[in-house]
C-alpha cells in the first residue's frame, strides 16, 4: 500500500510538470534599436546658465518608498568608486559640482555656474549658497549641518586626486594643476591643458564628490562607513550585501517628492526581475534581451533602452607565457565570433561595433572590426602555423611542448555565464584548451586589481567618451596592468585637451587603431543596458553614469 | 528407475537446499517490486550514460546560435537553450556527470571514512577519541553550506566539489563504521584471529570490515543518490561543473530565465535528477530492508 501511495505520487509529480510544459511559448516582442549616443560638446567660456526649471505639475504626489534594484554591496568613499551600484547611492548622498544627465548635459549642483578662462585651462566654479552637510549625526548635530564652502571643494578634489589606492578619472590626473578657493563660494580649477572630458559622465569631475574633512577625519578608517554628503539623500542604514536605506535630506535645495530611498541588493537578475514584477521593487536595469522583452510587453512598466551602449571584451594577462605571444592574441582575436554570440545572447540590446569607443561616441571606428576582429577560423590557424604552433593527437594547439591553454574567468552574474560559455565552446572547437572559471563579482574585481588575473578575463564596461583614455591613456586603468603603447597614450592624453572636435574624433581613431594592432584586449562589440521601471515611478530620465534622481532637472515621485 | 518415495525425497531436497545469507538477501531483493524499478531506472539511466554518444541525437556543446530558444520540435524535442544547444542531449550527456560525481564522491568518502571508522572503532582509545571529534566537527556543520564554503575558498570546478563533497560525506562512513567495529572486535572468532597471532590489519580486512559489508552496501547507495542532488545544488549556484559541461543542475541555472518561456528547459534536468534520485533510493530502500539486521523481517 505504501509502495502503491508512492508511485501514485510520483505519478502526479511529473504529470503535473509536463501539463505545465504544454503551455504556449511566449512570442518575443520587437525592441527598438538604441539611438546612437552623441558626445557632449565641449563648453566654451561663457558661464553656463541654469536651464529653465519646468512648472510643476499640480499632479505630483508626494511621498512614498522607492526602492531601486542594486546587484551588489555598495562602496560609499568617491576616490575608490569604480562600479555603477555604488556610484548609484553615492550620486544621492553626495553634492557634485555639476551632475551630467542622461544624454550629456551638463547641470548644476553645488555649482550653480561656472566659466573658462586661461584657453579653457582654468574653470570657475560660482557655487551655491545655503548648502549644508547631512545633519543629526556624529560631526553634524541635529540641526548644525555646515555650510558647504569652496574649501570643501578643494579638500574633496585634492584627497580624490591624491589617496592612496583612489581611482581618480586619468584625464583629471594628467591635466590637474591646482585647485584654490579664490573665496568661500568660488573655486578655481587650473589645468595643465584644457580638458575636453572634464565635464563628460563617468570622466573629469563627474566622481568627485564633496566631503567634509572633519567628518573624514572624525571616522578615520571607518568613515567609509559612515558616509557624510551633502546631496539630496542621507544614509539612514547600511546592510552589507542586503539593503541600503537612504531618507531626505530636508536642508536640501530640492526637497526630494519621496520620503525614502531603498537600495535593495540582488545579486541575481531574473530574481530582481521577480521582484520587479511583484511590486518589491520600482527598478532594475538588464542586460537580458529576455527579461527586457518580458517587460516591455506589459503596460504596468516603462522598458526603455539604454543610451549608452557599453563595451564587451576580454582582457588578455600580459603576464601570461601563453598570451604575452602576439600570435596568440591574434589567433583568439579572429577565432571567436563575438558578434553572433553577442547577438544570440543580449538579442535586440546588442548594437554592433569594436573597439573601446562605441557607435556615436568620439574616436569610434566602424571599420575596427573587419580589418582586426572578423570571425575567420582560418586566418585564425594561419596565424598559428606561421608561429610554429601545431595541432596535437588531441587536437589543441601545441608548440613546444606546451599546448595553448586559457582560462577565462568571469563573474557569475547574468549574460556572463551564457556568453562566457558559448566563447569557450568556440575556443575549444578551435583547439585551444579552454576552461571557464566562475566567481563572485567582488572576487573577479580582485583578481583583476590585485595582480591575479587568468589569460582571459570576460568583462564589460565603459559607455560614452573618455573611455579610451580611461583605458589606454598614459594614466588609464590597462597601464598599470601592464599593458604599454607609449606612441598611443601620448596621442590619446593630447586628446584630453582637443577642444576642435573633428580632430579630436581623428586623433582618437588613429590611437585606437595602434592599440588594436597589438590585441591587448578582445573586443566583441557593444551592447545597451535595458532600463526597466514601474509605471508608479514619474519623473526618471534616465540613467548613464550619474542615478539623477533629484537635480535642477527632475524630480522623482511615485503615482499612487 | 527412480521409485515415488525416492522422487519424493529429490524434491523436498531441492525445496528445502540450502542457501547462503546473501543469496537470501539478493532474493528479497528481487522480489521487491519497487526495487526492481529501481534497478531498471538505473540500469536504463546507467546505459543513457554510457552510451550517450550513441542515444544523444546532437553534441551537447553544438551551438546554433541563430536558433536558439526553440520551443521542442522534431528536430529538437525538448527544444534548444539560449546557445541553440539541443536541450534533450544536453540532458542525456547531463547523466554522465551526475552519476561520476555520485560515484566518486561516494567513492572517496567510503575510503575514507571506512578507513578511520574502522581504526577508530577497532584501536579505541586516543585514536578513536580524536577520530570521533573530528567527526563531530564536520557534522556540526550542514554539510551543503560547509561545502559551499570550502569550494568558494578553493576555487569552483566539477573536480573541485568532488573532493570536497567526498570530504565532507566522510563522517557518516565513519560513524556506521565504527559502531558496527566495536561489536564485531569482540566476536569470537576475531578474538581468535587475535590469539594465534594474526596481525591488526589482517583482522581488520580479513575478520572484521566484512561484517560491515552490509551497512557500507545500505549507506553508499542512500549516499550516492544525496551526493547526485548536493552536485546538482552546487552546480546550480555556479559552484559545481563549469559551463559549457552539461550537467542538470547547471542546466537548472542556466534554464532560470526562461521558466515561462520554455519550461521545459528546466523540468527536463530537473525530471532527469527526480528519476535518478528516486530510482536510487528504490534499491537503496530494497537494500536495506534485506541487508539491515535491525529491520524486523516478517
Amino acid at each position: 500500500m505504501k509502495n502503491s501511495l508512492r508511485i501514485w505520487i510520483g505519478l502526479l509529480l511529473v504529470s503535473s510538470m509536463l501539463l505545465a510544459a504544454c503551455q504556449p511559448a511566449a512570442q518575443p516582442t520587437v525592441v527598438q534599436e538604441p539611438a546612437p549616443v552623441e558626445g557632449p560638446a565641449v563648453e566654451d567660456t561663457a558661464a553656463v546658465e541654469q536651464p529653465a526649471a519646468e512648472e510643476p505639475s499640480s499632479e505630483i504626489v508626494k511621498g512614498g518608498t522607492l526602492i531601486w534594484h542594486s546587484v551588489a554591496s555598495v562602496q560609499f568613499d568617491p576616490p575608490f568608486i569604480v562600479d555603477g551600484p555604488s556610484f548609484n547611492v553615492a550620486s544621492q548622498i553626495y553634492s557634485f559640482l555639476f551632475r551630467v544627465t542622461g544624454d550629456g548635459t551638463a547641470i548644476p549642483d553645488l555649482a550653480e555656474t561656472w566659466e573658462y578662462e586661461n584657453d579653457n585651462k582654468s574653470v570657475v566654479f560660482h557655487l551655491r549658497k545655503g548648502v549644508t552637510f547631512h545633519d543629526g549625526n556624529e560631526v553634524f548635530a541635529e540641526g548644525e549641518g555646515r555650510e558647504v564652502v569652496a574649501s570643501d571643494v578643494v579638500y574633496s578634489l585634492e584627497r580624490y586626486l591624491t589617496i592612496e589606492g583612489g581611482q581618480p578619472t586619468s584625464d583629471l590626473l594628467a591635466n590637474y594643476e591646482s585647485v584654490e578657493a579664490v573665496d568661500d563660494y568660488t573655486v578655481r580649477l587650473n589645468l595643465t591643458n584644457p580638458d575636453a572630458l572634464l565635464f563628460v559622465n563617468g570622466r573629469g569631475l563627474t566622481s568627485m564628490g564633496v566631503l567634509p574633512k572633519e567628518a573624514v577625519e572624525f571616522y578615520g578608517e571607518t568613515w567609509t562607513m559612515h558616509p557624510i554628503g551633502s546631496g539630496p539623500f542621507e544614509l539612514k542604514e547600511y546592510i552589507p550585501d542586503e539593503s541600503v536605506v537612504l531618507i531626505p535630506n530636508e536642508d536640501h535645495y530640492i526637497l526630494p517628492n519621496i520620503d525614502e530611498l531603498i537600495f535593495k541588493i540582488i545579486p541575481d537578475e531574473t530574481v530582481a526581475a521577480v521582484a520587479l514584477e511583484a511590486g518589491e521593487i520600482h527598478y532594475i536595469s538588464t542586460s537580458s534581451t529576455t527579461i527586457f522583452d518580458q517587460f516591455a510587453a506589459n503596460e504596468a512598466f516603462d522598458a526603455r533602452i539604454g543610451s549608452c551602449p557599453w563595451n564587451w571584451y576580454i582582457s588578455l594577462d600580459y603576464n601570461s607565457p601563453v598570451t604575452a605571444q602576439f600570435e596568440v592574441r591574434k589567433a583568439l582575436a579572429h577565432a571567436l565570433d563575438g558578434e553572433r554570440v553577442l547577438k544570440a545572447v543580449l538579442g535586440g540590446l546588442y548594437v554592433g561595433g569594436c573597439g573601446t569607443a562605441g557607435p556615436g561616441v568620439p574616436g569610434y571606428d566602424a571599420e575596427l572590426c573587419e580589418e582586426y576582429f572578423s570571425y575567420d577560423v582560418e586566418l585564425a590557424e594561419k596565424t598559428l602555423t606561421d608561429a610554429d604552433w601545431a595541432k596535437n593527437a588531441d587536437g589543441i594547439w601545441e608548440k613546444d611542448g606546451t599546448p595553448l591553454a586559457v582560462r577565462l574567468e568571469i563573474w557569475n552574474l547574468t549574460p556572463m555565464p551564457d556568453i562566457a560559455s558559448a566563447l569557450v565552446t568556440q575556443l575549444k572547437d578551435f583547439g585551444v584548451d579552454a576552461e571557464l572559471v566562475q566567481v563572485e563579482f567582488g572576487t573577479w574585481i580582485d583578481d583583476f586589481y590585485g595582480g591575479n588575473q587568468k589569460e582571459l578575463m570576460l568583462s564589460n564596461g565603459f559607455c560614452g567618451d573618455g573611455g579610451l583614455n580611461a583605458l589606454w591613456g598614459s594614466s588609464g586603468l590597462f597601464y598599470t596592468l601592464g599593458y604599454t603603447n607609449e606612441e598611443a597614450a601620448t596621442m590619446l592624453d593630447e586628446t584630453n585637451y582637443m577642444v576642435d572636435q573633428d580632430v579630436r574624433d581623428a586623433t582618437l581613431r588613429e590611437a585606437q587603431e595602434k592599440i588594436y594592432q597589438d590585441y591587448p584586449v578582445l573586443t566583441l562589440g557593444f551592447a545597451a543596458g535595458g532600463e526597466i521601471l514601474n509605471a508608479k515611478v514619474q519623473d526618471y530620465q534616465g540613467t548613464a553614469w550619474f542615478l539623477n534622481l533629484v537635480t535642477t532637472a527632475n524630480n522623482v515621485w511615485l503615482k499612487p | 528407475m527412480v521409485s515415488i518415495s525416492a522422487k519424493a525425497s529429490m524434491k523436498v531436497e531441492k525445496a528445502y537446499r540450502p542457501t547462503s545469507p546473501w543469496q537470501d538477501r539478493w532474493r528479497q531483493v528481487a522480489h521487491n517490486r519497487m526495487a526492481v524499478i529501481g534497478f531498471i531506472l538505473l540500469g536504463l539511466l546507467v546505459g543513457i550514460a554510457i552510451f550517450a554518444s550513441f542515444v544523444a541525437p546532437f553534441d551537447p556543446f553544438e551551438m546554433d546560435l541563430e536558433n536558439n530558444l526553440q520551443p521542442p520540435s522534431p528536430a529538437h524535442l525538448l527544444g534548444t537553450d539560449k546557445l541553440g544547444r539541443d536541450v534533450l542531449s544536453r540532458v542525456i550527456y547531463g547523466s554522465r556527470v551526475s552519476l561520476v560525481v555520485g560515484f566518486i564522491v561516494q567513492g572517496i568518502a567510503l575510503v575514507v571514512g571506512v578507513t578511520l571508522g574502522a581504526i577508530s572503532g577497532y584501536f579505541g582509545g586516543v585514536l578513536d577519541m580524536v577520530i570521533q571529534r573530528i567527526v563531530d566537527v564536520v557534522m556540526g556543520f550542514p554539510f551543503l553550506i560547509l561545502a559551499i564554503a570550502i569550494v568558494s575558498l578553493i576555487g569552483p570546478s566539477l573536480t573541485n566539489m568532488m573532493v570536497v563533497l567526498g570530504g565532507v560525506v566522510w563522517v557518516d562512513y565513519a560513524r556506521m563504521v565504527r559502531g558496527v567495529v566495536l561489536s564485531l572486535k569482540e566476536e569470537e572468532y576475531v578474538v581468535a584471529a587475535r590469539v594465534v597471532g594474526a596481525s591488526d590489519s589482517r583482522i581488520i580486512l580479513r575478520h572484521v570490515l566484512p561484517g560491515t559489508l552490509n551497512v557500507i552496501i545500505v549507506q553508499a547507495t542512500f549516499g550516492i543518490a544525496t551526493a547526485i542532488l548536493a552536485a546538482s545544488g552546487l552546480s546550480f549556484l555556479g559552484m559545481g561543473a563549469q559551463p559549457p559541461t552539461a550537467e542538470w543542475g547547471a542546466m537548472l541555472a542556466d534554464a532560470k530565465p526562461y521558466l515561462r518561456q520554455l519550461p521545459l528547459m528546466s523540468i527536463a534536468p530537473g525530471v532527469a535528477i527526480m528519476l535518478t534520485v528516486l530510482s536510487i533510493n528504490f534499491v537503496g530502500d530494497a537494500l536495506r530492508d534485506a541487508f539491515d539486521p535491525r529491520v524486523l523481517k516478517v
